[in-house]
């Protein structure tokens, strides 16, 4: 894999919050998933600036929604991951296991 | 209750369509649920800098050029509008010659802005902007060519094309 392809810590949950939710990902559902699993304040700027990248990289795709009253009448953004950002995702997932693999950490050593 | 008046529309300041749409329906989403102004806030302000950030990334020819230009004449045109201003309010004092404070701000402004730029187009029609770059810094140079010394101009042009270099050559991270 080219060094311009491999994906950031952000990338990584970004692209996983996408996958767990399935048909309803967007923005907001994308960050509330982040912060609610990795305990982690995210912005929506932040989210969407991270999927316009991985959309750039052919790792996501993304379809208008209908637009509903919750929203003011605004329409959503929904993201889906495509085989490469699958694809992406478990080798940057493969290369963290085998750099951790057989280390012992602080919280583990305790 | 309504989402802060200030903090929406400093976003459709930043924002523009169809980005808007998407984000303000999520932040509108979240607001009815949560209700807290000062969580709006903090969305808002913090999403300000990667969303246009990421429309610069995705910008279109004109957006490029505009980057441009504020990198390369903007800082120059700017910085002697003000100058002339202050000047303009002292007697007797409108032709006087800038001091090295100007300078020092030419530089400053000269270099964040190159760089901003930089980061804004890089990897983007290099070979067509960088030409067009030129052109600008060089009609804004003469513009004030008689009220700044040859040196001034040569520095400031320099320190323009190290700031879009560096930019263009910043990696692209993380950042949230």
């Amino acid at each position: 894999m080219p060094k311009g392809d491999f994906l950031g810590e952000f990338e990584q949950l970004v692209l996983m919050a996408v996958l767990r939710l399935g048909r309803d990902a967007y923005g907001m559902t994308v960050r509330r998933e982040i912060e609610a699993r990795a305990g982690r304040e995210v912005t929506v700027g932040a989210v969407y600036a991270t999927l316009e990248r991985l959309e750039a990289k052919g790792y996501v795709q993304s379809k208008e929604g209908e637009p509903t009253a919750e929203r003011g009448g605004r329409a959503k953004r929904l993201f889906a991951v495509t085989g490469a950002g699958e694809a992406a995702l478990e080798t940057s997932l493969e290369a963290l296991r085998r750099m951790s693999k057989g280390l012992k950490l602080a919280g583990e050593r305790a | 209750m309504s989402p802060p008046r200030g903090a929406v529309l400093l976003l459709r300041a930043a924002v523009a369509s169809p980005h808007r749409e998407w984000v303000e329906g999520d932040l509108e989403e979240e607001w009815r649920v949560r209700q807290s102004r000062a969580w709006y806030w903090r969305q808002v302000v913090r999403s300000v800098i990667p969303l246009v950030g990421m429309q610069a990334r995705s910008a279109n020819w004109e957006a490029s050029l505009l980057a441009v230009f504020a990198a390369s004449a903007g800082p120059i045109l700017l910085l002697d509008g003000f100058w002339s201003f202050i000047l303009s309010q002292v007697p007797l004092r409108a032709g006087v010659v800038r001091g090295m404070d100007y300078l020092a701000m030419g530089l400053w402004l000269a270099g964040a802005a190159g760089a901003v730029a930089g980061y804004a187009c890089r990897g983007r029609r290099a070979f067509v902007l960088a030409p067009i770059a030129v052109l600008f810094t060089l009609l804004a140079l003469g513009a004030i060519t008689g009220v700044t010394p040859f040196w001034y101009r040569a520095i400031i042009t320099a320190t323009i094309g190290a700031g879009v270099a560096a930019g263009g050559a910043l990696p692209q991270g993380e950042k949230r």
